[in-house]
């Protein structure tokens, strides 16, 4: 199981670089190829030189690089996809695929294939409803607009205050220790 | 929710807002792999979770640096939960030789699993009362946290070198069959003299030869007899008298030195108690064999220093706590005012053996203060010894920056004693 996993990584990081290649080649934005590509190049550095910190600058970088060349004049689902793939791999990297905990008892196999499956699910469905809607056009009447400024607006407010509620426990939970 | 779950949430956040700033709708649908993700999370996130676990330790008394075998048994009584993270705390001095126990796992419905680890650790009290168990979606967005009964423990005893060399013969002060050579006659088998011979006595007994010289009479051969000594043994465990350089291994080689004169003296069939010196008086009290040596070791697992001020100094030192006449092996690098406190011990009639470990390595210093002060307190530990020693105290000392200094000096002492 350790070396599908590992397979499907590298498989996940290749994709991700032709992907986003692609995008970058026909939109001749050759910065944004070489910063897309530095950023995949880091997901094959072994584990004791990829720091804690890594996978963070690796979604925002990525995530920035996305965002900035969906203003490209080319089909954005090519950043798109490159994205998917990138997030899949990181997925991957969180859950252990380097590390030495992948061995031959039962749940971890099990737990490694339910994971892949899931993430395999959770690309795919991604990949298909980015597609269906960057070829359909629809317009969002402005109610609804409101609507989800508010739920959003509410969102936030429910997330910080979990936020504060949980910084409060930590501390009560330091002082008492 | 864990950390990442947030992460998402605030990614999809600036995403939505770069988007209404921009007015660009492909900013908007980068949303939705991470819409999806979280779906996927909350579909997937199990709703109740219903587990029974059970440790199982491999042994419950060890060496230091011997495997040590934990085998954790979960059982879902409850439905399946697509990843279950064990979270076991790691204690100090522990290090981890096969085996991960924070792993993820899947485990279905009525399933068991079993999860085990092995590690090697350093002397103390390994103890666990809860198992920590996070279940949660494939993903570890949305995370329950359970903690169950799981209790274990194990002692990893302190390690200890071989004193078989070390024939100390303490002065026996129990009258009851033992090794040790009393001073009076009585069973036994080294030759102790002659006298006549009494009705009663063993035939085997009779000195035939003597016999003969003396016409009319018979002459009886006397054997010294050999009595159980009681032995204490007294570790210091003051904070104060490792406060030095390398304090903490003259600590565990006093650990080490007590570990295995205990194991010496009851081998030889002593009667042995032990007094720990640290923030509360740790006595085991007089008792022979196997679980008594037990009783012993497992204090000494877990014993660490003090820093109590009653117990600052000797001079409280609950002595009565030994029997009268006692050999009372002391186990300590010495402090400067101990000296007035051991000529006491030994005018009240105990039998004394001082084992001092010492850290001869002087620190590599130009500071001529410090220079000078390093070999002030070397006289000042000689001179103390020297009055020790004057006493008639047989007193072991070893250097700790020297492997196999310990069992080399205290064979080298009955060497010195026989000469």
């Amino acid at each position: 199981m350790k070396s599908n996993s590992k397979t499907l990584y590298a498989l996940c990081g290749i994709i991700s670089a032709l992907t986003f290649s692609a995008g970058f080649i026909s939109a001749q934005q050759w910065l944004g190829l070489a910063a897309a590509m530095v950023l995949i190049v880091f997901y094959f550095l072994p584990k004791q030189f990829y720091p804690d910190w890594m996978p963070i600058v690796q979604l925002v970088g990525l995530l920035l690089l996305s965002a900035g060349a969906s203003f490209l004049p080319v089909p954005p689902f090519f950043f798109f996809a490159g994205l998917i793939f990138a997030l899949a791999g990181l997925e991957m990297r969180s859950q252990g695929v380097f590390t030495s905990g992948f061995s031959n008892l039962q749940g971890q196999n099990a737990y490694s294939r339910t994971h892949l499956v899931w993430l395999a699910g959770v690309c795919l469905t991604s990949l298909l409803l980015c597609g269906i809607s960057l070829t359909m056009e629809f317009k969002i009447p402005f109610i609804l607009m409101i609507l989800l400024v508010a739920g959003i607006a509410y969102l936030n407010y429910r997330l910080i205050s979990l936020l504060i509620d949980h910084s409060n426990k930590k501390r009560i939970s330091e002082k008492d220790q | 929710m864990s950390k990442k779950t947030y992460l998402i949430f605030i990614i999809l956040n600036a995403l939505i807002l770069a988007a209404l700033f921009s007015r660009n709708r492909a900013v908007a649908l980068l949303c939705i792999p991470f819409l999806v993700f979280l779906g996927v999370g909350a579909v997937a996130a199990p709703r109740k979770v219903a587990l029974r676990v059970n440790r199982e330790l491999s042994i419950l008394r060890t060496a230091e640096g011997l495997p040590v075998t934990v085998r954790l048994t979960v059982e879902n009584i409850g439905g399946g939960i697509p990843r279950l993270q064990v979270i076991e705390p790691g204690f100090q001095g522990m290090e981890l030789v096969e085996g991960d126990p924070t792993s993820c796992f899947s485990i279905s419905q009525s399933e068991k699993l079993e999860i085990s680890y092995t590690f090697k650790a350093s002397r103390g009290i390994y103890s666990w009362q809860m198992l920590k168990l996070q279940a949660s979606d494939p993903f570890g967005l949305f995370e329950q946290t359970c903690e169950l009964s799981a209790p274990g423990r194990v002692y990893i005893f302190p390690e200890q070198v071989d004193l078989r060399q070390f024939k100390f013969r303490p002065m026996p002060n129990v009258r009851s069959t033992g090794p040790n050579l009393s001073r009076l006659p009585g069973p036994g088998i080294d030759f102790w003299g002659v006298r006549e011979y009494h009705p009663g006595d063993a035939l085997r007994t009779i000195h035939w030869r003597k016999s003969a010289h003396h016409p009319g009479t018979l002459i009886t051969k006397e054997f010294e007899r050999e009595e159980i000594a009681d032995i204490g043994i007294l570790l210091d465990a003051r904070a104060l008298s490792y406060y030095c350089v390398d304090g903490e291994k003259l600590f565990e080689h006093s650990v080490r030195a007590a570990a295995s004169l205990a194991t010496n003296f009851i081998s030889q069939g002593n009667r042995v108690s032990m007094l720990i010196l640290n923030d509360r008086l740790v006595r085991v009290f007089p008792g022979y064999g196997k679980h008594q040596l037990l009783r012993i070791l497992e204090e000494l697992s877990g014993c660490s220093k003090g820093e109590r001020v009653s117990f600052d100094t000797l001079k409280y030192l609950p002595v009565k706590l030994f029997p009268n006449h006692s050999l009372i092996a002391i186990i300590s690098p010495l402090l400067p005012g101990d000296f007035p406190y051991i000529s006491r011990l030994k005018a009240e009639g105990y039998q004394l053996l001082l084992a001092t470990p010492e850290a001869t390595n002087p620190v590599k210093t130009r500071n001529a203060y410090i220079t000078c002060a390093q070999r002030m307190a070397a006289l000042e530990r000689a001179g103390t010894l020297k009055q020790i020693q004057r006493l008639r105290v047989p007193v072991v000392k070893w250097n700790v920056n020297q492997p196999q200094e310990m069992s080399s000096q205290f064979a080298r002492f009955v060497k010195v004693k026989t000469r």
